[in-house]
């Protein structure tokens, strides 16, 4: 116990079962375990012994910590509590990514991979759910599994929303951007992206015991009383939630403390402000849902009656708790993907980021004020109550750092030089698309006019303006715009554009008329609705099938480019901050030498000094 | 005109253009579905007069995002304009967007709020209470100590002042009628209320939206919780409420809908 600094002498992971297997096998063992010690401690209490609901929980909270050890932690950290010596995960190849690996870079691509396959899995319920809407009655999944699928699908894209952006560029490029070796603490790290293989399992099961109806909000009494899947989603949240985290400590911890010589608050690159302040919301806000979530279990599996009213309980209490967290969630679901988009638009106009110090104070005002604003989802709990008008007047507040972000935007594609590859696209699009789904959150803002649009399809609208017309697109800016750093190949740009304008495209005529349905009378998380209403949905779920394509073929563009795309050279869109710097993919410890940062980020003026350089050993 | 004040006066130009166009289109479309209650008017307004806000707002991004996309374009990258920022429009920016806020919070935001307070406050004429049952309402009129369960329809009066008292005995569910605006969640062990005044003779049969929607999810049967509505003349409506179920009025308990089986082809 003299030495903290771990002992890496040997290596694993090269040959045999694939950790990730191992991992598997551990985690299925805890869950059996669990399940027993729920049944023993049952009978010892003279109770029956079986009692699903127990058993699930307690088999759940074993196995997780089973199948971290199992993907490889034992070796690699464990070893180290129990005074033997650690051993390191680093195997060639595509094994690296199969466990316990501590390498930022491949962390982000573990988690860029898996969040990749579950939106598309998401997706695809989507499709399912747009199927069953395409004429009123009953089509393919009937009122009970439309419920379940759209909480399933809602859930899931909840949590890429919330983690795919942080989870694969906060990992993969944020440390080079601020010229560090790796995250501060890599062991966390890697925690942080092996808690989400269970949850998101114990999800893909969910519909194999009748998944749960309470959409992605799991508000009670409905879920205290409804089916199983509730616990998967409840045990899911929770997990997930200890993953955000433990990695926001990581990202707050390595933006304050590694930033290297020269990288001063005001030169740093935007991307890594909007995770700072995502870092900062998911620590600060993120228990919240998890004590939530588990009131709720503990209700269900020992009576607790927390939101129980016939036993003196507050069901409305859940909504504050929960939205207290989920409130900020939504913009820990765009802040990083904002980031991107001011992080492009410099590069591929040739022009400063346009008022970089309003843009930071407008992430950080956003931060701040989405603390205070949750009420404004229960603007209908209590209609006409007089704190309605408080947390009316604090979201209307925070259109105005929101507006910042535009006004950074805008200001920055004035008088620029439009590159127009396909990250450029992708952000300007988020430019578009944000505003519609800022401008509609200020008529769910307004307490007479919610009054109609609560609970309807202008609120599906909404969110997935700003959820996906921000954040998706963010996230796929990010993609293309960090895919030749990553993979060092080049995608297809024609492909791309296929994608780019399908997605585009596909994404507004979805979206667009889904406000004029919720203004008409079309609630929202519903199987079926008013024949009158069926010509427009009929419309929307075509085009929703439309968009559905455009991801087939990112996929194929993005799984062919990665194997055989053209090289792409260290820096092919000519940008300044320190990820370019580097080769690609960057070299184990990110630089061949020592990064200084030397002038700002976004200067292109032709005869600007460049934002960092590389100091190897023979220059000192 | 040098080059940076030719863009601005170009852009300025085209601003106006959208800004003529967006107020056209919002004024002569109306988005909104038929009124039916004196209430709703308060929501009707708050509704369109954002959406007149909202059109310099929209039109001015929109104008910089065309107009630079058109105007500068590139085909190889080039150095642009170098300029990281100019105070006196970053400070109008902030300033502007500051006071839009501020007037939507005062109007049509608390203004109108405290419209529907005053409204709400008033003596009713009537009391209706609702409760919701996974997957139906069931309906008193205490006045006239009548009890509906799980009916298929209910009639209003029109031009009466309604409170509408709502708890639910299971899961939380809510009043919503789409002609008439107005929303209320209805919560177990609680009562919550909703004041309406229904303007129009109207019915289910003429318009879908007159119907008491719930609109909180509560579970498989939450698509067809809803009630159908039949606005009438107070004195058809006191005859009623004096002799119970009229000829021609279906009142069978079949209410929310049965979901089970393929239950999703009955509508009526
Ligand atoms: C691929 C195209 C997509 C289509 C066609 C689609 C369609 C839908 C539909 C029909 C609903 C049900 C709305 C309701 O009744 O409340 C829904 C809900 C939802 N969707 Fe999507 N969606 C798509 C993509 C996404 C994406 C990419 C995200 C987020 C990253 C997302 C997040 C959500 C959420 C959070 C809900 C709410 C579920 C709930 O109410 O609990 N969707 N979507
Ligand atoms: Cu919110
Ligand atoms: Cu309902």
């Amino acid at each position: 116990m003299a030495t903290t600094a771990p002992r890496l002498e040997r290596q694993i992971g090269a040959s045999g079962l694939p950790y990730a297997i191992r991992g598997l096998i551990w985690g299925l063992i805890g869950f059996a375990l669990g399940a027993v010690v729920t049944m023993l401690v049952r009978s010892l209490a003279g109770s029956p012994a079986w009692r699903t609901d127990q058993m699930v929980v307690i088999g759940f909270l074993f196995s997780v910590p089973a199948f971290v050890l199992g993907v490889g932690a034992w070796e690699t950290w464990g070893r180290g509590w129990v005074g033997l010596e650690t051993l390191e995960y680093d195997p060639p190849g595509w094994r690296q990514y199969f466990g316990f690996n501590l390498d930022h870079k491949v962390i982000g691509i573990q988690y860029l991979v898996t969040f990749i396959a579950v939106f598309i899995l998401a997706g695809a319920v989507a499709m399912l759910m747009r199927t069953e809407l395409m004429d009123p009655g009953r089509t393919v999944l009937g009122p009970a599994g439309f419920t379940r699928f759209m909480s399933l699908h809602g859930f899931l894209m909840v949590l890429v929303a919330v983690t795919a952006v942080p989870g694969a560029f906060g990992n993969y490029v944020m440390p080079i951007m601020v010229g560090a070796e790796d995250m501060a603490f890599p062991r966390l790290n890697a925690l942080s992206f092996w808690l989400w293989p269970p949850a998101v399992l114990l999800l893909l099961s969910s519909p194999f015991v009748g998944g749960w109806d309470s959409g992605w909000t799991g508000y009670p009494p409905l879920a205290s009383v409804n089916n199983l899947g509730q616990i998967f989603y409840a045990l899911a949240f929770v997990v997930g939630g200890l993953s955000s985290i433990v990695a926001s400590v990581n990202f707050l911890t390595t933006i304050v403390k590694m930033r290297t010589k020269g990288l001063t608050w005001n030169r740093l690159p935007i991307f890594v402000w909007s995770i700072l302040l995502t870092g900062a919301l998911s620590l600060f806000f993120t228990q919240s849902v998890a004590v939530a979530v588990t009131m709720v279990t503990l209700d269900r599996i020992f009576g607790a009656a927390f939101f129980d009213p016939l036993l003196g309980g507050a069901p409305v209490l859940y909504q504050h708790i929960f939205w207290f967290y989920s409130h900020p969630a939504v913009y820990v679901m765009v802040l990083p993907s904002l980031g991107v988009m001011l992080e492009i638009l410099p590069v591929f106009s040739r022009k400063p980021l346009f008022a970089y110090k309003w843009a930071v104070g407008g992430i950080i005002g956003i931060s701040v004020l989405s603390g205070v604003v949750w009420a404004h989802h229960m603007f209908t709990v209590s209609a006409l109550s007089d704190a309605n008008a408080g947390f009316m007047l604090s979201t209307e507040a925070i259109s105005v750092p929101t507006g910042l972000v535009f006004l950074s935007a805008i200001g920055t594609i004035w008088r620029g030089k439009l590159w127009m590859k396909v990250p450029m696209l992708f952000a300007l699009a988020m430019v578009f698309n944000f505003l519609i789904g800022g401008i509609t959150g200020v008529f769910l803002s307004d307490i007479p006019a919610d009054f109609q649009l609560q609970d309807t399809y202008w609120v599906v609208a909404h969110f997935h303006y700003t959820i996906v017309g921000a954040g998706i697109f963010g996230l796929f800016a990010g993609i293309y715009y960090w895919f030749p750093k990553i993979t060092g190949r080049m995608f297809d740009e024609r492909l791309a554009k296929v994608h780019f304008w399908m997605m585009f495209v596909g994404f507004n005529v979805t979206f667009l008329p889904m406000f004029w349905l919720g203004l008409n009378g079309m609630n929202r998380r519903i199987a079926d609705y008013q024949p009158d209403l069926a010509p427009v949905n009929l419309f929307v779920s075509l085009a929703g099938f439309f968009l559905g394509t455009s991801f087939l073929v990112f996929l194929w563009n993005f799984v062919v480019s990665w194997r055989n795309g053209p090289p792409a050279g260290s820096n092919p869109w000519g940008a300044r901050t320190l990820e370019w710097v580097t080769t690609s993919p960057p070299p184990k410890l990110n630089f061949d030498g020592e990064p200084e940062v030397l002038d700002d980020p976004y200067d292109f003026a032709p005869d600007a000094p460049p934002h960092a350089v590389l100091r190897t050993g023979g220059e000192r | 005109m040098d080059g940076r004040r030719r863009d601005l006066v170009m852009a300025g130009a085209l601003w106006i253009v959208f800004v003529i166009l967006g107020v056209l289109l919002v004024r002569n479309f109306d988005l909104l579905p038929a009124l039916r209650s004196e209430e709703g008017a308060e929501v009707d307004l708050a509704f369109n007069t954002l959406l007149l806000y909202t059109v310099p707002v929209f039109a001015f991004v929109l104008t910089v995002l065309v107009y630079a996309i058109f105007r500068w374009r590139v085909a190889d990258p080039e150095a642009g304009d170098q300029t990281r920022d100019v105070r006196a429009f970053s400070w109008g920016w902030f300033l502007v967007s500051a006071a839009l806020a501020t007037l939507i919070f005062f109007t049509p935001g608390l203004s109108g709020f405290l419209a529907l307070q005053s409204a709400s406050a008033q003596e009713p004429d009537l009391t209706i209470k609702l409760t919701g049952v996974q997957w139906h309402w069931d309906v008193e009129y205490p006045d006239a100590d009548m009890a509906l369960e799980a009916p298929r329809e209910i009639l209003l009066p029109v031009d009466r002042r309604i409170r509408f008292e709502l708890t639910s005995r299971d899961v939380i569910h809510a009043f919503w009628v789409p002609a008439f605006r107005l929303k209320q969640d209805a919560i177990p062990g609680e009562t919550t209320e909703l004041v309406v005044t229904p303007t129009e003779v109207s019915s289910f049969e003429d318009d879908f939206n007159v119907r008491l929607q719930c609109a909180e999810l509560c579970g498989t049967g939450h698509a067809r919780m809803f009630l159908r509505i039949r606005v009438v003349e107070p004195d058809e409506f006191d005859a009623w409420l004096a002799g119970g179920p009229m000829d021609g009025m279906d009142m069978g308990g079949d209410g929310g809908m049965d979901m089970g089986g393929d239950g999703a082809h009955d509508e009526g």
